[in-house]
């Protein structure tokens, strides 16, 4: 299998097949996290395509490296989808919550192959065990910083915390997380 | 957190590679970013972090019309000229950007709409290449069969020529046939003329007279075969001298007051004739008989012209 640096190699030289295969790899990927931002199909779909669209008409300025894609991608998902709510200047109805994201675990889905739902299911049980073993004030900081499109000061507001332990709390939880992450072995590159 | 504050700014080196940085504290992480390669590396650790927590969303298949689009789009530029992703960029449609929803799905219908039209383009293509190959074999076979006919034509006119001189030797040969078939009428009549005469002058009773030649220098003489009573008669003769073109001998019968024409004919060769006479009335009426040179089909009157003559 070619990896995503040689297909965005093709990609730049205008192969819209490689693009296709990058397409199978994230799509599932891009259109759960846009799911997630934005809790609405419709405009999931049009960011995953518009974020594809970006990846192909902007594949010359991508910077080739080792795992390098995947974060590049998701970025493009993940601006584009913060643009759209703060353009629609609403914010999703309800964060998802751990107890909802291991319910959607239990929920197989038949498209990909069987391998490939196996290790995405295990990365994701990785990924929100890593989570669940947050405080819940700094998962939370996580959420909706990420997931939420707020800054810190955002958040504060939201909260109604001070800034500083806002701050505090984003720089705690993203280090916990890649010392259990590292831990468990997993970096995104274990595609 | 201050500008110039190095170690409040290595706190926020988290918050920017979660993308949660305030607009005014991202100067003060960037410089610091810029002047430290422990912080750059902390920043690069971060960041392969959050690019996990995508994982923690649900996986989810988008409908198969995202990827129609996306791909119908992607070709639609390709169509356009000197179109390369790069280019791409510059003039791409910015969905996301423009009125709601809608323009995407504009875009991606028409880029639809181009894809159906160059597969339109290429089904044409195809389709003419193929007719092109069917009338070239159209072709071929058209100046075969042009061939074929020319070749049947000259055949025909082949045959049309032998059948037109099949037709004229037929026709002689009618004409052949007819005149041999007139010849053995003529000869069958003559035939049968000639039984009569034999039989007419060998039967029993018959009487005869002598015509002699009328004029000195002719040896001809005659000799004719009569019954009493009986308007037949069959006259020989012998010795008369050929005819000019276009005369013959005629027969008249005479009594006292007038001539009757008895008929008309020639000699052989040899100065041979003879001619059967058939009289208004019994031959034994008449006194006279002559035989002059008249014009080819007689005349109503005796020329001077007299050969025989003989008394009854």
């Amino acid at each position: 299998m070619l990896s995503d640096e040689l297909l965005m190699a093709h990609v730049a030289a205008g192969d819209s097949t490689a693009l296709d295969q990058l397409y199978g790899r994230y799509a599932r990927i891009a259109y759960g996290l846009a799911l997630k931002i934005l809790a609405s199909s419709e405009p999931a779909e049009d960011v995953v395509q518009e974020a594809f669209w970006r990846v192909w008409s902007r594949a010359a300025t991508f910077q080739a490296g080792s795992g390098q894609f995947a974060p590049w991608l998701f970025g493009i998902v993940r601006n584009l989808c913060i643009d759209e709510l703060r353009r629609r200047n609403a914010r999703p109805v309800q964060l998802a919550n751990t107890a909802d994201d291991h319910a959607l675990l239990t929920i197989p889905d038949p498209q990909p192959e069987l391998d490939t739902l196996t290790w995405e299911a295990e990365r994701r049980r990785l990924i929100l065990g890593a989570l669940a073993e947050l405080p819940p004030d700094q998962r939370q900081v996580i959420e909706l910083a990420y997931f939420g499109g707020l800054s810190q000061r955002e958040i504060a507001d939201k909260l109604n915390n001070p800034l500083g332990t806002v701050k505090t709390r984003v720089r705690l939880a993203l280090t916990k997380l890649r010392a259990m992450l590292q831990h468990q072995g997993i970096g995104q590159e274990d595609r | 957190m201050t500008p110039n504050d190095p170690q409040s700014a290595e706190q926020q080196v988290a918050a920017y590679a979660l993308g949660t940085l305030d607009p005014e504290d991202r100067a003060a992480v960037e410089a610091l970013l810029a002047a430290s390669p422990a912080q750059q590396e902390e920043l690069r650790q971060l960041r392969e972090v959050v690019a996990l927590l995508p994982y923690a969303a649900q996986p989810t298949s988008p409908p198969e019309r995202v990827r129609q689009q996306l791909l119908a789009r992607i070709a639609a530029t390709a169509a356009q000229p000197a179109a390369t992703p790069a280019a791409a960029s510059a003039n791409a449609p910015t969905p996301l950007r423009r009125a709601r929803w809608l323009v995407p799905a504009i875009a991606a219908a028409l880029a639809t709409l181009v894809l159906a039209l160059a597969g339109l383009t290429l089904s044409l293509t195809d389709s003419m290449a193929r007719l092109d190959q069917t009338n070239r074999e159209l072709v071929t076979t058209l100046g075969t069969l042009q061939q074929a006919l020319a070749d049947t034509q000259a055949r025909q006119e082949t045959l049309a020529g032998q059948l037109a001189a099949g037709q004229s030797q037929l026709e002689q040969v009618s004409v052949k046939l007819a005149a041999s078939e007139e010849r053995i009428g003529q000869l069958s009549a003559q035939v049968a003329q000639d039984d009569y005469v034999i039989s007419f002058v060998s039967a029993p009773g018959v009487a005869t007279r002598q015509l002699i030649s009328a004029q000195a220098e002719l040896s001809a003489q005659g000799e004719m075969y009569m019954y009493p009573g009986n308007s037949s008669a069959v006259v020989l003769f012998s010795g008369l001298p050929p005819l000019a073109p276009g005369k013959v001998y005629q027969f008249w019968l005479a009594d006292d007051s007038n001539q009757v024409a008895g008929g008309t004919f020639v000699a052989d060769s040899s100065g041979i004739g003879h001619i059967v006479v058939q009289a208004p009335r019994e031959v034994n009426a008449f006194s006279q008989v002559m035989v002059t040179v008249e014009p080819e089909g007689g005349s109503t009157m005796p020329s001077a012209n007299v050969v025989l003559e003989g008394n009854l």
